[in-house]
């Protein structure tokens, strides 16, 4: 099996291993694992520390912080614009997700069918997923849904007329960076194209003798044997969504218009440190957001239980 | 096929994947660290354009023949990132020595202390206009920031327009909002689909400033919020009046109109015959438009342009850190820029016409037509100036944005006019808070 199977077993002899032998193994991997640890601790655990000490102040950046107790967490319950970046967030995630995870699966089912030429196929699906959180995208994704954009000329050449400026109209905004989303279907498709490839051919094949469609071989053996791994992408890519940032930053240029149709739960974070000066209430937000996280993720892990299907 | 413990591990090792993934080429940022700071180096930051860069770059070279004692390290930015960079600096305690400041955020840094008392520092600013200091004045702190330039609210329109639409130059002493409104419909009219007569203006801060301060109010008063609702509830009406008469583009388009870059935008491209600029603007605008472009007064609403109620504001400022290791040679590098016909002389008016009488003096028999244009339009309304604002307080940084948010929602249809001149009073004194 993969590397996934050689780590399991490698496990398991590690919790085999008498204890003898522990402590100049320890020394060995600290050392390894140094720079990482120091990363952690420094780049990661601080700052959030930090973070959260500073949701409890009132404070500007330029003027040292004062603690003013819960009030940050109080002017959320009051804060409307606050209201809105959580519905255009939650629109963001629970519709982009699913539909990236099924445009990744569907793909990576169809890569799957022992094509020539896979490999290159596979780098250029990815490709978006590369691409697709930079600032250069977004910025192609401006112009090219702008009221003169490429989309707009294509569709004009097959003749609709009067088409808006997508990305400048609060009833459309949302959805062009949705699609940008659903685009970037690269990492999840991997993923899914690994587990494809762990499905015995076996079951397949005793299906087909037994005169079951591809269609039914589709639903009732990779969906099933697949699960653990829809669910592993669905968890990653829920909280990748939630954190979306550049996409909407550079599409509406830093505002999250038009009209708020997209301001993102991060964009409206980082208005609030970083152009109204309020890094505290921003830090507030920032625990807010991973508080949302947190119960998502947990919400997945308990419904999972009754449709993730694991072979053991 | 999965075994839970083979999807936990995976679930460990794909983290590390999207960490690699997201080490794209955006996430490189930081630029030059400013670690020294020592003795012998000023920091001095600036927002601009290539043009700006250039001239910047200039004076700082120049600065060596009158001092060679310091060295000025240059740290240009765009203004997108100026803010940010220069908040998170501030924080951790590494502003630069000199910095180029906007009234919008004088307050904000000038009220907490993060700013040096020029005045006290002893600037020499005797040879300044009168009222060209004081706009840089914070209460109970003195002197922030010292005036870098004047400008003034000026409307600019492309005669090549007029001309395509049959339709004759206003006379801009007698014209009114409404004569304007009408003009432009007269000119979407009569040209071609796409092309229109003026630009939205219903949702820019310097127009609307001008609309209130004509009803006898302003922008911000003694107390903060210095409009009211109905004041407000008129201009949006105006604005959302151009939109209905076909004067301006629909909202879809002048959203996005306004996220252009100048080069790129309606007017510049001979597609909008009349906009609202600020005057320093007057010369970029004039390179960009084919023909060039005519300078305006705004209009009023009794049709007299001594109604007009203009001010002149600083385009804008310098300002000296409060932590900056050697005050002494900062106020120096800025008594540089500001008092010195030589700095004056490379500079021009690109940041605005110099308010230090002397400088602007040397420098305008060295200006070319488009800048004499601005020179001469600061000049032509002085007489007719209304009373100087007050100083933007703390958290009016965020007006812009608001009046913004407001006027889409307006133009596109979600609140009515009422509505949005009720919201502008109300957020406004929030974000004062």
């Amino acid at each position: 099996m993969s590397a996934v199977g050689e780590l399991a077993s490698l496990a398991k002899r590690r919790s085999a291993g008498g204890p003898k032998e522990k402590h100049p193994d320890n020394r060995a991997g600290l050392a390894f694992m140094a720079p990482w640890l120091i990363g952690l601790l420094v780049i990661t655990i601080l700052p959030m520390i930090a973070s959260f000490v500073l949701s409890f102040t009132d404070y500007s950046l330029i003027a040292p912080p004062e603690f003013t107790g819960l009030d940050n967490y109080k002017e959320m319950i009051g804060d409307t614009r606050l209201h809105k970046s959580l519905a255009v967030t939650f629109i963001y995630v629970l519709v982009g997700t699913p539909l990236q995870l099924i445009v990744a699966l569907l793909l990576a089912v169809l890569l799957n069918q022992g094509m020539k030429g896979l490999s290159f196929y596979r780098s250029v699906f990815y490709l978006p997923s590369l691409l697709g959180g930079s600032v250069a995208i977004s910025i192609l994704w401006r112009q090219m849904f702008g009221a003169g954009g490429l989309v707009n000329q294509l569709l004009e050449a097959i003749g609709f007329t009067n088409l808006p400026g997508w990305v400048s109209n609060p009833d459309t905004a949302l959805g062009t960076i949705i699609l940008l989303h659903v685009w970037t279907f690269g990492s999840p498709m991997i993923i899914f194209l690994a587990g494809l490839r762990q499905i015995p051919q076996m079951y397949y094949e005793a299906a087909g003798v037994d005169g079951a469609s591809k269609l039914h071989q589709f639903f009732h053996i990779t969906i099933p044997l697949l699960t653990p791994i829809i669910f592993f992408n669905v968890v990653l890519q829920v909280i990748n969504a939630f954190q979306s940032f550049t996409q909407a930053f550079v599409v509406s240029g830093g505002t999250g218009g038009p009209s708020d149709s997209t301001l993102f739960y991060t964009l409206y974070l980082y208005q609030k440190g970083f152009t109204q000066f309020d890094m505290g209430y921003a830090s507030a937000m920032a625990w807010l957001l991973l508080a949302i996280v947190a119960i998502f993720t947990a919400i997945n892990f308990f419904v999972s239980k009754f449709w993730v299907f694991y072979d053991d | 096929m999965f075994t839970r413990r083979q999807t936990i591990a995976l679930g460990a090792a794909a983290p590390a994947l999207v960490a690699l993934a997201a080490c794209g080429p955006n996430s490189g940022s930081g630029g030059s660290g400013g670690s020294d700071g020592g003795s012998g180096t000023l920091r001095f930051a600036w927002w601009g354009n290539p043009t700006r860069n250039e001239n910047t770059a200039n004076v700082i070279e120049a600065y060596k023949s009158v001092d060679d004692s310091v060295t000025i390290s240059a740290e240009p930015g765009e203004w997108s990132g100026y803010w940010d960079k220069l908040a998170t600096q501030t924080a951790g305690g590494d502003m630069p020595d000199i910095i180029q400041m906007d009234e919008k955020y004088l307050s904000e840094y000038g009220q907490r202390g993060a700013l040096l008392d020029l005045a006290e520092a002893g600037l020499d600013t005797s040879k300044f206009a009168p009222g060209t200091v004081e706009v840089g004045e914070v209460p109970d702190k003195g002197l922030m920031a010292i005036n870098a330039g004047l400008n003034a609210v000026s409307i600019i329109v492309n005669p090549a327009v007029f001309e395509e639409a049959g339709v004759e130059l206003p006379d801009d002493s007698t014209w009114t909002w409404e004569s304007m409104a009408q003009l432009a419909a007269q000119i979407t009219e009569a040209t071609p689909d796409g092309t229109y007569g003026m630009s939205q203006m219903g949702g820019v801060q310097g127009v609307f400033q001008l609309y209130v301060r004509q009803l006898g109010q302003d922008q911000y008063n003694a107390e903060g919020v210095g409009f009211d609702a109905a004041a407000a509830t008129q201009f949006l009406e105006w604005g959302k009046s151009l939109q209905d008469t076909k004067a301006c583009p629909d909202a879809s388009v002048s959203v996005e109109d306004a996220s252009k870059s100048m080069d790129q935008s309606l007017f510049a491209t001979g597609k909008i015959g009349i906009t609202m600029v600020w005057s320093n603007q007057v010369v970029a605008h004039d390179a960009l438009v084919p023909g060039g472009v005519k300078v305006l007064r705004p209009p009023s609403m009794t049709g007299s342009s001594k109604d007009v109620q203009l001010w002149y504001k600083a385009s804008m400022y310098w300002s000296v850190s409060a932590k900056t290791a050697d005050p002494e040679a900062a106020v120096k590098f800025v008594d540089f820029l500001v008092n010195s016909p030589d700095a004056g002389k490379i500079l021009s008016v690109e940041r605005g016409v110099p308010g230090n009488l002397d400088v602007r003096e040397a420098i305008t028999p060295e200006l070319d037509a488009a800048n004499v244009m601005a020179v001469e339009y600061l000049d032509s309304v002085e007489s007719e100036l209304g009373e100087p604002p007050a100083i933007t307080p703390q958290g009016g940084g965020e007006f812009e944005a608001i009046l913004t948010r407001v006027s889409e929602d307006l133009l596109f249809g979600t609140i009515d006019a009422a509505a949005g001149g009720q919201r502008l009073v109300d957020e406004l004194n929030a974000a004062l808070a």
